[in-house]
């Protein structure tokens, strides 16, 4: 086997004294335009060709993701739209099972007998609702808290039907049937309740529908 | 895994600017490989240029043999160089077994560039046969290693050790008659 000895060492070193040659800058800008004429990329220059790959990434990833969104949304609105009925559906029903009802109106008023014609039952737009009570329960209240009811909430008329009494406030009202497709969610109560804001949270964690979402039941 | 191998790899990937890092780091050193063959600049980069080019279109040829590392350019700059010595010598009608390349390389004599002892080492360089001329370019100046060599001229490690021997033996024998008293 070969191994270098000293004499081979200085013909080597003799040999790299030799003069040896740099490429020049134009010499290599020829050679690069030739290799990116087959077709060869550039370096990129300025940070937007650098991450213009990954810009394009994140966007393509954004409009998935929000297409993914909308999609998610739009079922779930279905369903939160489906169980809105079906809750409005089981609360009629039970108005029906439990008040001698002659009619239920195309938007889900009840109508009773023996009350005036146009009377309602305890149907109140929720986000409006402020309270419904039983006649009983609205003649037990103070005659102070009546006036109050009446004078500074807007209650201007106490529909009475039987033991049932319905405060609507005035806007509801005097606009009842020309506005009633504004009416977003029937509530059906029999028994006293005072629907305060905390109560109407109750009642929304209770059966969360978004009051939004409601007037689709419209 | 070497620089080499990286930066080809890259190159066959066709990622921006692989190509660059690879000219700016072994283009000076291929333009050497070639002018230590011709002694011409201007034909060294001619050749130097076909070398780039063609490891830029055989790119996706490199993952087949990326075992060899820097052994796969120096295999292409060699074959540049014999198909080069080849066309010149039909031209020339010249024995192309051993071709003797001073008849289209610039005479080391004639380079102003060189003093007296290096035009008589690089002369003796030149008066190699081919075969270990290569061999002693590559390790003497390239600084390959024997394997590299080995798989840049496809041949045995063992035969890389022998042409380096005779060759620069035979270097030695040149230099020696050159400086002997007359």
């Amino acid at each position: 086997m070969h191994q270098i000895d000293k004499e081979d060492r200085q013909i080597i070193s003799k040999m790299a004294q030799l003069p040896s040659v740099k490429t020049s800058s134009m010499f290599k800008s020829k050679v690069k335009k030739r290799i990116y004429d087959l077709g060869a990329k550039r370096t990129s220059s300025t940070l937007w060709q650098k991450y213009r790959p990954w810009v394009f990434a994140v966007f393509a990833h954004a409009a998935v993701l929000f297409l993914i969104a909308n999609i998610y949304l739009h079922f779930d609105s279905s369903s939160n739209q489906i169980s809105l009925r079906k809750i409005l559906y089981n609360q009629r029903s039970e108005a029906i099972n439990k008040a001698d009802i002659t009619a239920v109106d195309d938007f889900g008023f009840v109508v009773l007998s023996g009350v005036r014609a146009g009377s309602v039952l305890r149907l109140v737009p929720l986000k409006e609702c402020i309270g419904v009570f039983t006649y009983n329960q609205w003649q037990s209240l103070a005659s102070v808290t009546r006036s109050a009811y009446e004078s500074e909430l807007g209650f201007e008329e106490v529909e009475v039907a039987k033991n049932k009494a319905i405060l609507l406030n005035k806007f509801q009202t005097k606009n009842y049937f020309k506005y009633n497709k504004n009416v977003t969610l029937l509530k059906f109560v029999d028994r006293l309740e005072i629907w305060n804001t905390q109560t109407l949270s109750s009642y929304l964690d209770e059966y969360p529908v978004d009051i939004k979402q409601a007037s689709l039941f419209n | 895994m070497t620089d080499f191998t990286l930066l080809m790899q890259s190159v066959s990937d066709d990622i921006d600017g692989a190509l660059d890092s690879l000219m700016d780091l072994y283009a000076d050193e291929m333009l050497n490989y070639f002018y230590k063959h011709c002694w011409s600049l201007e034909l060294s980069e001619d050749l130097c240029q076909e070398l780039f080019v063609k490891l830029y279109t055989r790119r996706h040829q490199f993952k087949f043999r990326q075992s060899i590392g820097k052994g796969y350019m120096y295999s292409i700059a060699y074959n540049l160089w014999v198909d080069f010595c080849r066309r010149k010598a039909t031209r020339r009608e010249i024995d192309i077994d051993e071709y003797q390349i001073d008849s289209y390389q610039v005479d080391p004599a004639e380079n102003l560039l060189f003093d007296e002892a290096q035009k008589d080492v690089a002369q003796s360089l030149d008066s190699l046969s081919s075969k270990h001329r290569e061999v002693v370019l590559l390790i003497a100046f390239q600084n390959l290693t024997y394997k590299e060599v080995s798989d840049a001229l496809n041949i045995a490690v063992g035969t890389v050790k022998s042409r380096l021997h005779h060759g620069l033996k035979k270097m030695q024998e040149l230099l020696r008659e050159k400086h002997a008293p007359d």
